[in-house]
Parts: structure tokens; C-alpha cells; sequence
């Protein structure tokens, strides 16, 4: 080549007048040349595509390219990837190479195919989170390649790669292959959000930079660009505690990483709702006069007991006790209030401890002839009441102790009564131990029943919420707000507040006085499925079908904790009473145990084989019961998980345990070691009485050293159990921790509620073929 | 594709609509399919939150009425649809059946039943932690094969071999006390045996053991079916977890009542002839008898069941004396009402067939026999022992002919020759009269 020389000088003066290339201005080697000539066209390319106009033109004349040269399939080839040094910034060297990539179809199939390659062969360690970080790559891909109206490239894509993902991911990429053009792509709803938010992945920092310099060494630019535009990779120090590809797979949670750190990371006050002082003071007054009244009796003994009870239970709330100032304001407290702690305070008294060794009593109710028009059922707590809600609109009530529901006539004057006699004489003459509720017009979607088992507040797919009074049995307010069908309605724990999770994407929280909702709680990507109250009513936990669960603070209304893990849409959450650990359980058939106060994910209960419906805690918070479509009813154990995470709780209670253990070991030995010491002492006097004594200790002694030994052996027994635990964990199937399945004839279980008095309670209807 | 061009350009050719250019069919072609894939994606919902597994009309109804779009009526059942298939030369098409109804017919046909009001039925799915096996619960057969599956299922799944769980939950304490009691059960020495029975039938700690013993009973028994002394032992075991008011044996009954019916009406229960298995069966008898008093109120259909099961035996000629008698003795424990409507009725076609094992020249059966006489005059006196205002009949010829005509001739001798043979024969002629 002849012109090389001229071509270099002229080079020089370019870079001079543009600013650009100066660092191969000063080369003039002769095995550069060629590439430089490369390196004007691309300048070239550049300055057409931002309009420098003047510029391309001086450089055009300069550099005396041939205008037709400088053709996109050119550029394809122009940079083998080695020239590019580790000086040249990562930004402009991905505009050079889009522009070639972009003009090639396959350039993505074939970018894609060696990611997969490269991942398939990388190191197990972190295998997972490539194959996470995958998922979104493959997703954005195949939108790219559609939003490009390459249709029969994308349906080759996607039939070519869906499998990869196709287990965690199989709804999406269902959603995903139903598309067929740009004009699709650009308005579902799935696309959208892929394309509006960025997909988290969770990675650690080697694995991000393998990950990184693999896409910059094979000059896959295409899937660097997504993911610099749509993945938010956030690298975790250290090794990665996760295992698997699900949690390393975040998702989209419409956060940026930084914030979702910074979410699950906000205070938040766990501890019961302190008490009401005149609710306090009545509930001593009410037990101290009954004690005294009565005090020769057993009632009056039971109702001491009870004072005991609640001096402890008085106790423990006190010491874990929100702050009177973040406490949600309720109204004054009525004589209901009162009569319900005390039955409570009994309950607890009555309570059966379970645990993986005790397991429940469930009593099951079974709704026959419903024709699979009935939707869901709601049980009150003290299981006089049993509701339905249908499909034609309307909610049926059962009394559970096959008494007469006689609500009040419509002709009651308040002022007229007097007596007892006149309030039984206002009621209706009715005997049937049923009613039916009809007010919606739409199907019935939520029910629940206040604490006191007073009001019933329901939703429907009317887009209203209802509340009921079951003393009058009619209808008292109706709740406008939702714009869309509404899913499930939750009455806070302590009633007067509910909160509605609707298909409009929000969940609200309303209260019984007021016709319009006093928080909305905005965030979630799609319908919201399930909402449940944190027993200290200040928090909201939801579910929804973005696969997300959501903690939201009631009085500021922001959401405070995010979870995901999940690969289906959550439909059903429970917080345990403690309110330190929630699950959340859904379409994906499994059940995720969380620590809300570190918002991590504490087990996966895997072993349904059907979405799971609902859940919940034993009143100690040991176990999980769950129901499903599958027709089963299982009980999980909690706790196992938990002693494996460092959850703060049971890492003190572990260490009081060990403590107790160490202190009763000492204490045998302190004790065989006297026990000892008095034997040998006795046998010294010759005397038969005092031998007689001494076998006496010499008896009472064995029992003493025999405790030591179990003593000592439960400690080292515990110390290898520790042991066994880390080793266990690793390496444990995730349905160990199933510890029963109970099978019901036919009947999907629709609810479960446990008493205070741990007995769980399913209901489920029984379908017919 | 599942929705084709030749599909568009067929509907277009319906409403007349000829002339489609090929672009355009194509691409109404992938709309309609994206369409439809949405609003099934949208009815799916639906379809969850009403907790179901089967899409309906309705479902789809909603998810057009979310999306502000018409919903297309008169396609709503309450049943999911039921689609046919025809097969074509193509492909298989499915369609829904659509008859066509004559309106007339339809409004002389009569009304239909109005239907069945929606009702909740109550039943205990499980106590504490145990299913119980009653009828609203799913057969236990199924349950054994899902536990057999489930393990398999999770080896593959995560390649870890899964222990029993219930080896976890049971304490070394208990299995070692377990191990001693089932020693000393073998042990031949009376006085350590029987501190181990009542060691089963006095501690309190003993509750998690229960299915461990009644499983023992059951091996026990089936191992050892003609070891006298062990079979007593498991009958004595079966007692002793009986009687101890600290365990709840109620819903292992359904496991103890086998061994216990085998030791009742087994063919044979010792290696020799002449040892006394009579009072096993006896026992057997008396712990059944026991059992269905005690859980009868809950299991109404329990003492039926085994009245059902004995009867059977009883009147089946082909078994052998040994079980007749165990089955006599079974029923005649069970109450005198029992007697009065199953055993009575029997005895004399019973006896021409005892008449003629007797005659046969074989001491055994002779022996045999001799016991289910004697049982079956144990379940008559039964009757005479229920009612205390009986004036007993006297011996004579016209009241002996009635109680021949009652139990045959041989028994009635027998009766004849007891001291208490008068009120025997008021209280069975009594009986007998009521029945007529």
C-alpha cells in the first residue's frame, strides 16, 4: 500500500482536529497502518452518526477515504478484540461494536450460545449465579430481537434457549413465547417491565468480574449492553451463602439494588403492640375481685392462676413492647376488649405446646355441594362462625355450634330496651344456623372475621369492600376505592383497621370509620394476592404476583421490606405470633420461611405438589402448618431452619440453653461429689443405723451422678449436634423439614387458622369429579 | 402457531369478507394469538383466586370485563366444559357438545330439582399429629403408597438418602426402655414378665411407644401363631396398654383388633392339641368385648363390624370347631342383644352339624366339640344371667320339647343336667318368644 505513509500523516493532523485517536497519533509503525486506516473509518462512523458534520468532512478529506468503504458489515471485522487494550474505556468500545453486532441477526443467538457455553464450563462455585445472571440476558435478547421485528429469529431463540430457564422461570417464559411482534413486545406487560426496571442478581465479586471479562474478551457487546442497561448486579462480599440459582436470582422488584439494600436494612420495631393501660388495669381489676370473691373455690384458684398468667404475660410484652409513639393509634377500648383478653389469658393457660415431637390436633370442616363456587372461607377465632364467600356474589354464614343465627329485628329501638328478656325479644324468631350475606355483585374473593367475632369485612371482584355487623347480619358500609377486582381483605389483629389487596397493583389500609382508604401502598409490579396484618398491627405483609413479598410500615406507608425468592406469584403469607418470622407460599408450590428483621430467607419447604392456598403458625412459632390444592394438609418445622441461621433469638436462646446445661452439669457433679464424700464419711462409723443413712444418700447420691452424666451428656450431645448442623446444612434436603402430611378425601384446603389454644382448624371444599 | 391464516381467512369468508391479502391474515393471524394467549393469562387469575384448578367461562368473563371489554354471554355453566374430540385428516379440532333444545319440550318438561343447599360436615383430619381412620379420612392403602413414593422422589431430587422421621422424634430413653420391656416380655421368669406388664399398664412417659408396642402385638402374633405362651404374652401386652389410663389408644384400636380377632377365631393357636388355648381365646374374647363397650360410642359401626365378622365365622360349616368356638364365645361376650338376634336363632341348625362332628371317632374333635357345646350353653346362660326376675321353668317334658325345638336335642340334654337348667330355659324360651 503506497498511501499508508500519506494516510498516517494525514492521521495525525485528524486527530489533531477532531480530539479523537490521539493515543495512535504518535505510531507510525508499519504493521499499525492498516488498522489505523480501520480506526478513521470507525471515527468517521462516529462523527456521522452525532452530525459532526464540518469534522467528517475535514477528516473525509484528510484521511481521502472512499465513502462506500465504510459499510456496517465492515465494521464487523475491523477490531479483533486484542487491539482494543485494557485502556481503551469500556463505554466507547461498546458504541464501535454495536453498531456492527447490531447489523448481524444472529448476533445474538451466537453471543448467547457461547454465554451458555462459558457458563455450562465455569466452576461450580459459581455456576448459580451465572445462570441467574443469564436469565435476564436471554430475556432481553429475545425482546431485542423481537422489538427489531426479527419474529422468526426470536421464535428460534426462544426454542432454542427456553429450556435453560424454563424451571425457574416457566410462567414468564410462557408469556414470552406467546409474543409474536414488535407491536406485542412493546406493550406487554411483562416486556415492560423488563424493560423499565432493571433485573437484580445477586453475585459475588469474582463472579461478577468472570462474568465481565468474558463478555469483554469475546466482544459480546450486545449482552454487555444489556447488562449494563438492564442488570443491576449487586456483588456481595466474600463467598456467597446462597446455593442456589433462586436466590441468587432477585428479580425485578422496581428498585435499584443500592435501594433494596437500604430497604431491608431500615428499622423496624417487631415487638407487640403495647398494651392499652385502662384495658390493663381492668383486665387485673376484673381477675383480682374474682380471685377474692371467690377465693375457697376451684374458679377463684383458676382465676389467681390467671392473674399469675398475666403478670408474666404483662411481662414479656412490656419487654419487647413497641414505643408508645410508633404504636398505631386505636380507638378507646370497649368491655368486648376486656372480656376477650381474659378468654385469651384462659387459652394461653390451656394452651398444648407443640413442637416436630407434638403435633397439632386439626379439626377439619368439609363444605359439600358447592359446585366449585365457593371461593374462599374464613373461620372467627373463637370458632363459633364459619363463612363463605361464592362465585354468585353472596357469603353464607354457619354457626359452628349449630345454634340459631338470630340477628336483630329491623323494627329495634335501643331506647325501648331494658332488660335482657327485651334484647332476646328483639331478635329474629328464626332457626336456622345458617344465613346468606347478599350485597356484592361479583364474586366473593376475601372474607375475614374481626377478633371479636362482631364484623366480617369481605371483597369482590366489584371492586368494593363490605363490612358486615354479624349482630344485625346486614350490610354497614360499603369501601370504594380499588379501580379493579379485589383480592383478599385482612382485618388488623386487634380489628377497627383492615387492609384490601387489590388487582390494580395496591393494597390499601382502611379503617372501619371511614368510607375511604387511609393509605395506599403503591410498589408491587402486579397484583397484589394476599395481605395479612403483623400481630403488632404497625406493618403490612402482601404477596403478589410479581413473586415478590412486600413489609409495609402502616403510618408512613412506605414499603420497608422486600423479599423475593420466590418463582411463582404469592399467594398466601402468615406471620408468626411473635412476629419475627413470616412465610410466604404460592403458585410455585413451595414455602419460603423469612426473618423480617434481617429480611433474609431462613429455609424453602419444598413437598406440596399443588400451589398452597395457606398457612400458619402454631401459637409458639415452632411450626407451620400449610394446606394446599393438593389436597394435603402439612405441618413444617420451623425452628430447624432457624437454629441454622444465626436468627438472634435462638442464638440467645441456644446460648441460655448451653448455659443452663453447663450450669446443671456442675451443680451433679458438685452435688455426686458431696453425695460421695457423705457416703465414704458414714462408712467410717460402724453403726448400723447410720449405714442405714448412708445407703439412704449413698441412693439419693446415684440419681445426683446419674444426672451429671446426662447432663453432661445432653451438653456434648448439643455441641454435636451444632456440629452436625453446619455440616448438615450443607448438604440437607430442603423437605427434611416436613414433618407430616395429612391427606383429606378429595378436598382442597382453602384456610387454616390455629386457636390460641393451638388447635388447627382447616376448612376446604369437597369436589366431585 | 395454534391459530393458523387458513383459520382467519375461513372466519373472513364467513362474514364475507373474500378478498384477504396473505400480509394481513398473517399478522391478524399473531395478534389474535397474542390476544388470546392475554386474556388467558388474565382469566388465570381468576381461575386461582377462586381456587380452583379448571379454567372456566366465568373465569374468561372476568378477565374481559377487567380488560373493559364485552364479556360474550350465554356461555357460562356452572360445570367446566367438557370438550370431544374429532379427529380430522389434518389435525385433531376439539369442540364443545352444543345441542340444539326445542323450546317446547323444554317448557313441558318438568322443573329440575332444585340444588342440594351448600352444608359443612365436621371431622377430626387429625389428633394430635395421628390421622385417624375413619370414614371421612382417605384410606390409609393410598397413604402407604404416597410415603413409599415420596422418599424415592426426593432421593432423585436432591440425591440425599432420607432418614424415617420418626426416629428422630423418639428419645434414646424410650427406645432403650422399649428394647428392655420387649426382653423381658421373652424372659421366662413369670415375676419378670409380669413387671414388665405392669410396668406397660402403670407409666405415664410411655405415650410415644403405643404404635411400637401395638406394632409388636401385630408381629407378634402373625410370627407365632401356634406358640401358646408368646400369643398369651401379646395378649397380655395388648391388655396392659389397655388399661394404662396415661396412654390414648384410641387410634391404634384399628390395628390392635386384628391381632386380637386372631386370637380369638385362629384355626390353630398351640403345636399340641391338648394344650389349653381355650382360655387365650377367652381372653381374646373378653379384651374385644371390652374394647367395643369402650369405643363403641364413637365408632358406632365398630361392634357391628366385628359382630358381622364373628357371625361369619360362626355359621361358616368349613372352618374348623376351634374358630366356631372362638367366634360362640366372641359374640356371646359382646351383650346379650347380640346373643338374642345372632346366636340364638343359629343354635339348632348349629347343633345337627356339632351332632355329627361328634359322632365322628376322633377324640380331638370330640374334644372340640365338647368346648362349643359348652360355649354355646356359656352364651344361653348369658341370657339366663341378664334378667334376675326369672322364675325358673320346671324340668319337664312339655318344656323340654319347646327348648329342643329352641337348640336341638343334644343341648338341650346338656341344659337339662345343669343345676341352673330351669332359669337357663325360662330366660331362652323368653327370648325365643319375643323374637316370634
Amino acid at each position: 500500500m503506497d498511501t499508508n505513509d500519506r494516510h498516517n500523516a494525514a492521521h495525525s493532523a485528524s486527530a489533531a482536529g477532531t480530539g479523537a485517536g490521539s493515543g495512535n497519533g504518535s505510531s507510525s509503525s508499519g504493521g499499525r497502518q492498516a488498522p489505523q486506516k480501520k480506526v478513521e473509518k470507525v471515527v468517521l462512523q462516529f462523527l456521522k452518526s452525532k452530525g459532526y458534520k464540518d469534522a467528517e468532512k475535514a477528516l473525509r478529506e484528510n484521511a481521502r477515504l472512499d465513502d462506500a468503504e465504510t459499510t456496517l458489515g465492515d465494521l464487523a471485522n475491523v477490531f479483533p478484540g486484542n487491539e482494543v487494550g485494557s485502556d481503551a474505556s469500556v463505554p466507547n468500545w461498546i458504541m464501535f461494536y454495536n453498531e456492527a453486532e447490531q447489523g448481524n441477526p444472529d448476533a445474538y443467538s451466537q453471543s448467547y450460545r457461547e454465554l451458555r457455553r462459558w457458563i455450562d464450563s465455569s466452576l461450580d462455585v459459581y455456576k448459580h449465579e451465572l445462570y441467574a445472571a443469564s436469565y435476564p440476558i436471554f430475556v432481553h435478547s429475545y425482546v431485542d430481537l423481537l422489538m427489531r421485528g426479527l419474529g422468526e429469529k426470536a421464535e428460534e431463540f426462544m426454542a432454542l434457549y427456553s429450556r435453560d430457564h424454563v424451571v425457574n422461570h416457566s410462567k414468564d417464559i410462557g408469556v414470552l413465547a406467546t409474543l409474536k411482534t414488535a407491536g406485542h413486545a412493546e406493550e406487554n406487560e411483562l416486556t415492560k417491565l423488563f424493560r423499565e426496571n432493571k433485573y437484580g442478581v445477586k453475585m459475588t465479586r469474582v463472579g461478577f468480574e468472570l462474568l465481565l471479562s468474558f463478555l469483554q474478551d469475546h466482544n459480546h457487546t450486545l449482552l454487555m449492553r444489556t447488562v449494563n442497561q438492564h442488570l443491576n448486579i449487586r456483588t456481595v462480599d466474600g463467598t456467597v451463602p446462597i446455593s442456589s440459582e433462586i436466590e441468587a436470582d432477585v428479580g425485578i422488584t422496581g428498585h435499584t439494588q443500592n435501594q433494596l439494600d437500604h430497604f431491608n436494612s431500615q428499622d423496624v420495631f417487631l415487638g407487640s403492640a403495647p398494651m392499652d393501660t385502662f384495658v390493663r388495669d381492668e383486665v387485673e381489676r376484673t381477675l383480682q375481685s374474682e380471685a377474692g370473691r371467690r377465693s375457697k373455690d376451684a374458679a377463684g384458684s383458676e382465676a389467681s392462676a390467671l392473674l399469675d398468667t398475666f403478670a408474666r404475660v404483662k411481662q414479656e410484652n412490656a419487654a419487647g413492647a413497641l414505643p408508645a409513639r410508633e404504636a398505631v393509634p386505636m380507638p378507646p377500648p370497649h368491655g368486648a376488649e376486656i372480656e376477650h383478653q381474659i378468654a385469651s389469658l384462659k387459652a394461653l393457660r390451656k394452651r398444648i405446646a407443640l413442637g416436630p415431637a407434638a403435633l397439632p390436633s386439626i379439626c377439619m370442616y368439609t363444605l359439600h355441594n358447592t359446585n366449585n363456587a365457593m371461593n374462599c372461607t374464613a373461620v372467627s377465632e373463637d370458632l363459633s362462625l364459619l363463612a363463605g364467600g361464592f362465585s354468585e356474589s353472596y357469603i353464607k354464614i354457619w354457626s359452628l355450634k349449630r345454634e340459631p343465627l338470630r340477628g336483630f329485628q329491623s323494627s329495634f329501638a335501643l331506647a325501648a330496651v331494658n332488660t335482657e328478656e327485651e334484647i332476646e325479644a328483639a331478635r329474629e324468631k328464626t332457626t336456622d344456623d345458617h344465613r346468606k350475606l347478599v350485597a356484592h355483585s361479583g364474586p366473593v374473593f376475601g372474607l375475614d372475621i374481626s377478633y371479636d367475632s362482631r364484623y366480617l369485612v369481605s371483597c369482590s371482584e366489584d371492586k368494593t369492600a363490605r363490612l358486615w355487623s354479624l349482630d344485625t347480619y346486614t350490610n354497614v358500609v360499603c369501601y370504594k376505592g380499588h379501580n379493579y377486582p379485589i383480592w383478599d381483605v385482612s382485618f388488623a389483629p386487634q380489628g377497627f383497621y383492615f387492609a384490601t389487596a387489590s388487582h390494580d397493583r395496591t393494597a390499601r389500609l382502611w379503617s372501619c370509620d371511614h368510607i375511604y382508604a387511609l393509605r395506599i401502598f403503591a410498589g408491587h409490579l402486579s397484583d397484589v394476592n394476599c395481605v395479612r396484618f403483623h400481630p403488632n398491627s404497625k406493618y403490612i405483609v402482601t404477596g403478589s404476583s410479581d413473586k415478590s413479598v412486600r413489609l409495609w410500615d402502616v403510618q408512613r406507608g412506605s414499603c420497608v421490606r422486600v423479599f423475593t425468592g420466590h418463582t411463582g406469584s404469592v399467594d398466601t403469607v402468615a406471620i408468626s405470633p411473635d412476629g419475627r418470622i413470616m412465610a410466604s407460599a404460592g403458585e410455585d408450590q413451595t414455602v419460603n420461611v423469612w426473618d423480617l428483621g434481617s429480611g433474609r430467607c431462613m429455609d424453602t419447604l419444598t413437598g406440596h405438589a399443588g400451589s398452597v392456598y395457606s398457612l400458619a403458625f402454631s401459637q409458639e412459632g415452632t411450626l407451620l402448618l400449610s394446606g394446599s390444592a393438593d389436597e394435603t394438609v402439612r405441618a413444617w418445622d420451623v425452628k430447624r431452619s432457624s437454629s441454622a441461621s444465626d436468627h438472634p433469638i435462638v442464638v440467645q436462646r441456644r446460648e441460655e440453653r448451653r448455659q443452663q446445661e453447663a450450669e446443671a452439669s456442675a451443680q451433679a457433679q458438685a452435688q455426686a461429689a458431696a453425695s460421695g464424700a457423705g457416703a465414704s464419711d458414714a462408712m467410717d462409723v460402724d453403726n448400723p443405723e447410720d449405714g442405714a443413712s448412708a445407703s439412704g444418700t449413698k441412693a439419693s447420691g446415684s440419681p445426683g451422678k446419674a444426672n451429671g452424666q446426662t447432663a453432661a451428656g445432653n451438653a456434648s450431645d448439643s455441641k454435636k449436634r451444632d456440629a452436625a448442623g453446619v455440616w448438615k446444612s450443607k448438604r440437607v434436603a430442603e423437605s427434611d423439614s416436613l414433618l407430616k402430611t395429612w391427606r383429606t378425601k378429595s378436598t382442597p384446603v382453602y384456610s387454616l387458622l390455629m386457636t390460641k389454644r393451638n388447635l388447627a382448624v382447616a376448612t376446604g371444599a369437597f369436589t366431585v369429579e | 402457531m395454534i391459530y393458523s391464516k387458513g383459520s382467519v381467512k375461513n372466519i373472513a369468508d364467513a362474514i364475507g369478507v373474500t378478498k384477504l391479502k396473505d400480509g394481513i391474515t398473517t399478522a391478524m393471524a399473531q395478534d389474535v394469538e397474542y390476544r388470546l394467549h392475554e386474556i388467558i393469562s388474565e382469566a388465570t387469575k381468576f381461575m386461582r383466586h377462586s381456587k380452583r384448578t379448571k379454567l372456566t367461562v366465568a373465569d374468561v368473563n372476568s378477565a374481559l370485563r377487567v380488560r373493559n371489554i364485552e364479556p360474550i354471554y350465554g356461555f357460562e355453566t356452572g360445570r367446566p366444559v367438557k370438550f370431544h374430540k374429532a379427529s380430522t385428516a389434518l389435525e385433531d379440532i376439539y369442540y364443545v357438545e352444543d345441542e340444539p333444545i326445542d323450546l317446547d319440550t323444554l317448557l313441558e318438561e318438568p322443573l329440575p330439582s332444585v340444588p342440594l343447599e351448600v352444608v359443612y360436615t365436621a371431622h377430626w383430619l387429625a389428633i394430635e399429629g395421628v390421622q385417624p381412620k375413619i370414614q371421612q379420612n382417605p384410606a390409609p392403602v393410598d397413604e402407604e403408597e404416597l410415603v413409599n413414593k415420596k422418599p424415592v422422589k426426593s432421593q432423585r431430587q436432591e440425591g440425599v438418602e432420607t432418614i424415617p422421621l420418626v426416629k428422630h422424634v423418639l428419645s434414646r430413653e424410650l427406645q432403650l426402655y422399649f428394647e428392655c420391656i420387649t426382653e423381658s416380655l421373652q424372659s421366662p421368669d413369670p415375676v419378670v414378665k409380669s413387671t414388665a406388664l405392669e410396668s406397660i399398664s402403670i407409666d405415664a412417659g410411655i405415650h410415644q411407644l403405643v404404635t411400637y408396642f401395638v406394632q409388636y402385638i401385630a408381629v407378634t402374633v402373625k410370627n407365632n401363631l401356634h406358640n401358646l405362651e408368646v400369643l398369651k404374652t401379646a395378649m397380655a401386652v395388648a391388655q396392659a396398654i389397655r388399661r394404662n389410663p396415661n396412654l390414648f389408644v384410641e387410634p391404634y384400636m384399628h390395628q390392635l383388633i386384628p391381632s386380637l380377632l386372631t386370637c380369638l377365631v385362629s384355626k390353630r393357636l398351640c403345636e399340641n392339641h391338648t394344650d389349653d388355648h381355650w382360655s387365650l381365646r377367652d381372653g381374646a374374647a373378653q379384651q374385644i368385648a371390652e374394647i367395643c363397650q369402650q369405643f363403641g360410642q364413637s365408632y358406632h359401626t365398630l361392634q357391628a363390624r366385628i359382630a358381622r365378622t364373628l357371625l361369619r365365622a360362626f355359621l361358616d360349616p368349613t372352618k374348623p370347631l376351634t374358630t366356631h368356638y372362638g367366634a360362640i364365645v366372641g359374640l356371646s361376650r359382646l351383650g346379650v342383644s347380640i346373643v338374642k338376634v345372632l346366636v340364638l336363632p343359629n343354635i339348632k341348625a348349629y347343633m345337627s352339624l356339632l351332632d355329627a362332628e361328634m359322632e365322628k371317632d376322633s377324640p380331638q374333635l370330640r374334644d372340640d366339640a365338647k368346648h362349643c357345646q359348652n360355649a354355646l350353653l356359656g352364651s344361653l346362660r348369658v341370657l339366663a344371667d341378664d334378667s334376675d326376675d326369672l322364675t325358673p321353668a320346671n324340668l319337664t317334658s312339655v318344656e323340654k320339647s319347646k327348648l329342643v325345638n329352641v337348640v336341638g336335642e343334644t343341648l338341650a340334654n346338656v341344659v337339662f343336667s345343669e343345676k341352673d337348667g330351669g332359669r337357663i330355659i325360662a330366660a331362652v324360651l323368653a327370648a325365643a318368644k319375643a323374637k316370634e
